[in-house]
């Protein structure tokens, strides 16, 4: 990244890009529930990167100055998203056109894999209806692997406020999701995604 | 041990604790039915969670390549042409060949200056300047002898004209002693005549 900060090192940002893309894409379209938008939200936060090189102090991570970059602009999106109400039918169906696509085809049959869509869209939902500062704990640390005190960093909390977010979130989702733990064949009664609730400590980023 | 926090217990769940720890934690869950109860309940979020599976992301889209190749050819030589009509009709031809030539020449200096020794510059320097210091001291000798010569050769003319007018003022000095004497007579002459007319006649 000092190659970038200092020299505007073409090559050096090419290698950032490539290295850093997929995380930032999957925890874009983790926190805003749509690929398309996970993708857009992804350039501009490499478009972001680049405009702010100045900003990032070599003391430190880089990937800490990422994720708070891709965050901030995932709660812009979810704001805007918010005042729009927008509910767009071809995301959705991209969604489900996704989904199909990863589930391979040496998967059991129609039915379970209509079962397993189910599920996942269960499970969508539930995290989506999460407040954004626990649907942001709950990505960072459970799909991405950062540990407690890394989220801390990224998100200028402390490592205890993460873990604490952590076991709220992980309560709320069970509550969500009861239906598909007892039974996935049930209709579940998931209230209405709550992805557009704003985090406080980011707001000051 | 008491119950340990929910905070403790994420650390638990993430494998966040040391292995000490982790045991302790792992023989007080065995024990305690609301731990127990409340981590399983986290645990059933956990496994819920890896079940909202990830998209296939979309790779960045591809280019479609031949037809970009293709335009991109054909502007390739039509610009490669354009250029070498433009270099072969150019007035500036001329200029180009006497600016390769300067630039030919400018590579010899430049090589020329690569084989540069800077001792053997300072010795033939130093012998060229010992050289040079003595024709000068040369010179400056024989000038000095000439301007010498010139000036003895003045002082001698300036001596015989000196002379000359010196022997000049003597001869007119004795001339003007000759007549002064010659008018003291005379006034001599002329004032004992006139006192021997102003002299009464004896009687």
């Amino acid at each position: 990244m000092w190659r970038v900060k200092l020299h505007d090192d073409p090559q050096a940002f090419a290698s950032l890009m490539a290295r850093w893309q997929r995380p930032i894409q999957r925890l874009c379209f983790r926190m805003t529930g749509d690929m398309q938008d996970a993708e857009d939200l992804t350039q501009t936060a490499f478009t972001r990167v680049f405009v702010r090189r100045a900003d990032w102090q070599p003391t430190g991570k880089f990937s800490t100055f990422l994720w708070r970059i891709a965050l901030n602009l995932c709660h812009d999106e979810l704001r805007k998203s918010n005042r729009r109400q927008e509910c767009s039918l071809d995301a959705l169906e991209e969604e489900d056109a996704s989904a199909a696509s990863f589930l391979g085809a040496d998967e059991p049959g129609p039915d379970a894999q209509v079962s397993a869509r189910e599920r996942g869209e269960m499970v969508r939902q539930a995290v989506l209806a999460l407040a954004a500062h626990y649907r942001e704990v709950v990505v960072l640390r459970h799909y991405e692997q950062l540990k407690f005190h890394e989220i801390g960093e990224v998100l200028g909390i402390p490592e205890g406020t993460a873990k604490s977010r952590m076991a709220e979130a992980l309560t709320q989702l069970n509550r969500l999701l009861k239906h598909l733990n007892e039974d996935t064949s049930c209709n579940p009664k998931i209230p209405k995604p709550n992805h557009r609730t704003q985090t406080p400590e980011l707001l000051a980023l | 041990m008491n119950h340990p926090t929910h905070s403790e217990w994420m650390a638990f769940l993430y494998g966040e604790l040391p292995p000490a720890k982790r045991r302790e934690f792992g023989a007080h869950l065995a024990g305690c039915a609301a731990c127990a109860a409340e981590v399983q309940t986290w645990r059933a979020s956990m496994d819920a969670l890896q079940q909202w599976p990830l998209p296939a992301i979309r790779a960045t889209p591809r280019l479609q390549w031949w037809p970009t190749l293709k335009w991109a050819v054909a502007a390739a030589l039509v610009l490669g042409f354009c250029f070498l009509l433009g270099r072969q009709t150019s007035p500036a031809a001329a200029e180009l060949t006497a600016l390769k030539a300067t630039v030919a020449k400018l590579e010899q200096s430049v090589r020329r200056e690569a084989d540069f020794d800077p001792a053997d510059a300072v010795q033939s320097a130093t012998t060229a300047a010992n050289a040079e210091t003595l024709r000068l001291l040369a010179e400056f000798s024989l000038l000095q002898d000439d301007q010498r010569a010139a000036d003895q050769r003045a002082l001698n003319l300036t001596l015989q004209a000196f002379n000359l007018r010196l022997q000049k003022l003597r001869g007119e000095l004795e001339t003007v002693a000759l007549n002064t004497e010659t008018g003291f007579q005379q006034t001599h002459e002329n004032l004992t005549h006139l006192v021997s007319l102003s002299l009464p006649e004896p009687k």
